[in-house]
């Protein structure tokens, strides 16, 4: 029975998606983990501890699902934005070292404690995101693709932005080239109709930004981005397109349940009204009701796995706090090959 | 018409020459190719021929001048009718020179342009440079009327030890110049413990290059004893009628010449030069051999001296080494050698250590022929046995070499090929 | 009508066989920017390439400057080595988000994971009757950017060596092409294989009283102009900088050291120029040298060289300039 007391169908709906019941469980605990160590950044920020925090709350399933998907359908690279934490969780970025990024300390994967949050490149997780400006990574993103299959090899690049960055003249660049050039790529848009405070309306004329794609000379498509299974199947799909036909440009339609960073304060621009109503789409809570539902969890293994974040939260907080910046002496490395 | 003489362009590495001494005067007359001065440069004296018919009219620069290439120097009046064959500025090797009579590229991009006005070279407009105040005014010292003193002229005041007060300046409002300064100290020369000679041109020239050398090429050495026992008595039976046969007298050297090109044939890295990361390996083989002359040392290039005997080796060296002592090398003479073989035997020693001229990989000299005791090879000595010993013509043989190009075990094996050629030379 | 000498070539010339010889030793490396393929290029530099290697290597990009590098810089992060082309230093603005902003901070940004192995190749420079948007000197934004080489020839001997270095140096370089010397300086260029290192400046012209420090299209002039005051027996050293970035400190240095007095030449405005900054390095490092006030004679602060014949010959520095300037610092 569900919360109004009407019946609940069971839809098996992770099976129509081609996803087994133990990795159904495994996205939903890296999701959990993801949201507790997204929340435990916000707090330290507020201690001091972390000069700033992007969260993702509301775009876990987009990401999450997307890289999911992409990663286990032939070889493929990443060209994140910076609001992609679970994206890069999803890749195998540890808590620990999504912590140490966010202080600025040594042993940060990406930059080694010289960029914002988790910009620089992992490489060892196939990831390159130079920096945060808007859009700028588009262009690279298909020039990557691009050179890929200069190459000969079958990698689909997956390059995400969001739709503020799709206004960016950098945007219709990179978009224009991909489509003439057919270059295997999937544009991967997660809009949640903010760009900092300015809404959608004033950030482009129309509904979405996937209808752009048509312009371009390749596909669009809308997805909830808040349904991780509709995000796989329509990735996996894509991504077939995109090595073999060319662009695809999804946009997840996703909230952003926080402000667009701890600089930000959303009361000013959000009623309260609709913020509540975002939080209905809470793909966390989504999962949940639908594992808890479809009875593959229990309460108590719920209650065990969000324990279990907490704690690998907590320990990768100690680990953080303790570790040592990065030394002086680095300042002047690697400004030239 | 009047025809401006400069000093040309004159061998790949040569920038500038000084005009060690003028040949003909103003108001001497001058056939074309006649000499008009005699140019030192860093390689060799060399005598500039006029590039037409006429009668000198002025001297442009003094005598004793250094000069770039490309410097006007003196002036002639050639004489009518004749082909006037003015010297144009000929282009650096790698300087590039600006073409007057190409179309350049239009605003918006290359291909052929319309037919528009040529853009008058630069130099035609009548601009006052004063007019632009880019420099703003001429450089003045601040203070007037007070002794100010550059930073360049302190440190030479301090690193000589001059009262500034006592030199009277020749810059900008009375300003004592740098130039003055070293002026001062030149004159001052002749006092105390020192003794000043200014180096000659040639001194100078040889100085720049040693640098050089010391400053590009990292050196090493090694050296091996030849036993030119053989080598000597051949020599012995067979000078005389070499000399009245060949006309010319027969040393060691042309011995040594001949062992050195067959090794450098074997061992081609020794006939090389660096460049930036790559092993220039030249093909044909200019053996350089140095020349003492009162003046300095030379050394004239025989060229292609794979291709002479032993007769033509030793004309060759002859007729260089007269050359060179009379002061008639031309720049050809001294240009392009590979390798380079400096008979230091000639002066008695045994053991040198020369310096490798820039653009080769290696120099190799030959010492004085000594006569030694040795225990001969093939000998083992044993316990018990009387050691037998002999005594031997012995030459050492000297290698400096650029040790970016090749190894101690290359040198090694170019100076055992060179060795043993020489030892198995008998009577 | 100037007759070819053996082993002479234009300064285009040069830029071309450096990027032919190139792509035929290494294919990784390939061309992109507007009509470089079956146009060769608005200076024709590309003639030949797209006949030769295919429109798979040689990619006419839509009229899209940010994306040309953007996309040539993506390139690079996968491992090709490629060769974008901004038409006209004019247009390279859009560019400079992708260039300055990512290229230049992309291997320190990453803590060295990645390298950018890019060459952009600009032609810029006036003196053609361009005007303000078709002479632009764009040098000195690029030349204050750490993570960036810089480099700008004049000869079409440095111009082959130094495109061949750069295509071959794994950091981004912007390759400065003054586009008056393309087919109006000619020189000699050795068929054989060579290299000209980046950060290593030339002396075209020795001498001992003035060192005169240029780059570009007037270093030849800076050499007219040392020749004509050699009449007068001013010895002038010319030093032609080659790269920008990083500068040959020990060249200019050494060559200061000589002769005490220094002259800057170039056509790019004065103030915040490349002249600028050697000024201050100079008065730093070797003060003690210093006999006269280090002068800089560039173009003026003036929004580049305007399109009338008379307006732009007041605009660009000038043989007769040169000479003027060089005459007042020997006299001092």
């Amino acid at each position: 029975m569900g919360p109004e007391g009407a019946e609940i169908a069971i839809t098996r709906r992770h099976e129509t998606a081609g996803i087994s019941v133990e990795e159904v469980l495994a996205l939903y605990t890296q999701m959990v983990l993801v949201r507790i160590l997204d929340e435990r950044i916000l707090v330290l920020n507020r201690q001091g501890k972390v000069p700033i925090g992007i969260s993702c709350q509301g775009h876990e399933a987009a990401q999450m699902g997307s890289a999911w998907a992409a990663l286990r359908n032939g070889p493929c690279f990443f060209f994140p934005y910076y609001r992609d934490l679970a994206l890069k969780i999803t890749a195998g970025v540890s808590a620990r070292e999504a912590l140490l990024s966010f202080m600025g300390k040594a042993g940060d994967p990406f930059s080694n404690g010289r960029q914002f949050p988790l910009q620089g490149a992992d490489l060892r997780r196939g990831i390159i995101q130079l920096s945060n400006v808007v859009a700028a990574g588009l262009p690279q993103a298909v020039g990557y693709a691009w050179a890929c299959r200069y190459l000969g090899e079958e990698t689909v690049v997956l390059a995400y932005f969001g739709d503020g960055a799709s206004s960016e003249g950098e945007c219709h660049e990179a978009m224009n080239f991909a489509g003439i050039h057919r270059v295997p790529i999937v544009f991967f848009c997660e809009n949640n109709r903010y760009a900092i405070s300015v809404p959608q309306r004033k950030q482009m004329a129309i509904e979405n930004v996937a209808e752009r794609a048509a312009a371009y000379g390749f596909p669009g498509v809308v997805v909830d981005g808040t349904d991780l299974f509709e995000v796989i199947e329509v990735t996996r799909r894509a991504i077939a397109h995109a090595r073999t036909q060319g662009p695809i440009l999804i946009e997840a339609k996703v909230e952003r349940l926080s402000p667009h960073t701890t600089d930000d304060d959303d009361r000013r621009y959000r009623s309260r009204e609709e913020l509540e109503q975002a939080r209905h789409r809470d793909p966390v809570r989504r999962l949940q009701q639908y594992l808890l539902q479809e009875g593959i969890l229990t309460p108590e293994q719920d209650r065990a796995i969000w324990e279990g974040a907490r704690q690998e939260v907590e320990e990768a907080t100690r680990y953080a706090e303790a570790s040592p910046y990065p030394e002086a002496s680095t300042l002047l490395e690697h400004i030239y090959a | 018409m009047k025809v401006t003489v400069e000093l040309p362009q004159v061998g790949e590495s040569v920038v500038e020459g000084i005009i060690a001494r003028w040949l003909k005067q103003p108001g001497e007359t001058v056939r074309q190719y006649e000499s008009l001065a005699e140019v030192v440069t860093d390689k060799v004296t060399m005598e500039l021929p006029s590039p037409v018919s006429g009668t000198v009219l002025r001297f442009l620069v003094e005598e004793g001048a250094k000069v770039s290439v490309g410097t006007p120097i003196l002036e002639i009046e050639a004489r009518e009718g004749e082909d006037i064959a003015a010297a144009p500025l000929p282009p650096s090797a790698f300087v590039g020179q600006l073409m007057e009579d190409v179309r350049p590229v239009g605003p918006t991009g290359g291909g052929p342009v319309e037919e528009a006005a040529e853009v008058a070279a630069p130099m035609e407009r009548g601009i006052e440079a004063s007019e632009l105040s880019i420099l703003g005014e001429t450089p003045q010292p601040t203070k007037p009327g007070q002794p100010w003193y550059s930073p360049a002229v302190r440190r030479l005041a301090r690193e000589h030890g001059i009262d500034l007060r006592q030199i009277s300046g020749t810059g900008i409002g009375g300003r004592v110049t740098k130039e003055d300064v070293l002026a001062f100290l030149s004159r001052m020369g002749a006092r105390d413990e020192e003794e000043r000679i200014p180096a000659s041109p040639i001194r100078r020239l040889i100085a720049e290059n040693m640098i050089r050398s010391a400053r590009e090429i990292p050196q090493a050495w090694a050296m091996v004893e030849a036993d030119v026992t053989g080598l000597v008595r051949y020599r012995e039976r067979i000078k005389e009628e070499f000399q009245k046969r060949e006309g010319v007298r027969l040393t060691y050297l042309p011995f040594v010449l001949q062992a050195v090109i067959e090794a450098l044939k074997e061992h081609p890295l020794l006939n090389a030069r660096w460049e930036e990361g790559t092993i220039v390996v030249r093909r044909r083989l200019h053996i350089g051999v140095a020349v003492a002359t009162e003046n300095g040392l030379v050394v004239p290039v025989i060229r292609d001296a794979d291709r002479l005997s032993l007769a033509g080796l030793a004309r060759a060296v002859q007729e260089l080494t007269e050359r060179a002592r009379q002061n008639r090398l031309t720049l050809d003479d001294v240009r392009g050698g590979t390798f380079t073989v400096n008979n230091t035997g000639a002066l008695g020693v045994v053991l040198s250590r020369p310096i490798v001229p820039p653009d080769q990989a290696g120099i190799l000299t030959m010492e004085a022929i000594t006569r030694r005791l040795v225990v001969p090879d093939g000998d083992e000595p044993s316990l018990g046995a009387p050691l037998t010993l002999a005594v031997r013509f012995m030459m050492n043989l000297c290698l400096s070499f650029d040790h970016r190009i090749l190894d101690g075990a290359e040198a090694a094996a170019f100076l055992r090929a060179v060795k043993h050629r020489l030892e198995t030379i008998a009577p | 009508m100037h007759e070819r000498a053996m082993g002479e070539k234009s300064v285009i010339e040069a830029i071309r066989d450096a990027m032919r010889e190139e792509m035929r030793r290494d294919e990784r490396v390939v061309v992109l920017g507007e009509d470089v393929g079956a146009r060769g290029g608005v200076f024709l530099a590309t003639q030949g390439f797209v006949e030769e290697f295919g429109e798979g290597r040689v990619i006419d990009t839509p009229l899209a400057e940010a994306s040309i590098a953007g996309i040539a810089l993506g390139a690079a992060l996968k491992g090709l080595r490629p060769i974008a082309e901004i038409q006209f230093a004019d247009f390279a603005w859009p560019a400079f988000n992708q260039l300055l902003g990512e290229a230049a901070r992309a291997c320190y940004g990453s803590n060295g994971q990645v390298r950018v192995p890019l060459v952009v190749r600009i032609p810029y420079g006036g003196g053609i009757r361009g005007g303000l948007y078709h002479s632009q000197n764009v040098e000195a934004y690029f030349f204050h950017t750490p993570g960036v080489k810089v480099v700008a020839p004049a000869t079409p001997y440095d111009a082959k060596g130094l495109l061949k270095a750069a295509i071959r140096d794994d950091n981004p370089v912007i390759f400065l092409e003054h586009k008056k010397t393309y087919r109006l300086v000619r020189g000699y260029v050795p068929d054989e294989e060579y290299v000209v290192p980046i950060g290593k400046a030339d002396v075209k012209h020795r001498g001992s009283q003035i060192t005169l420090v240029s780059y570009g299209l007037v270093l030849h002039y800076c050499l007219q102009a040392a020749r004509t005051v050699a009449q007068d027996g001013i010895s002038v050293e010319v030093v032609d900088l080659r790269t920008l970035r990083p500068l040959d400190r020990e060249t200019l240095f050494d060559s200061v050291r000589k002769t005490g007095k220094v002259l800057i030449v170039h056509e790019d405005n004065l103030t915040g120029g490349v002249g600028a900054e050697i000024a201050a390095l100079l008065a730093e490092e070797v003060f003690e040298y210093l006999d006269a006030p280090i002068l800089r004679l560039c173009g003026p602060d003036v929004p580049t060289m305007p399109f009338a014949p008379t307006l732009e010959d007041a605009y660009m520095p000038t043989t007769e300039k040169i000479v003027g300037a060089l005459r007042r610092l020997a006299a001092y």
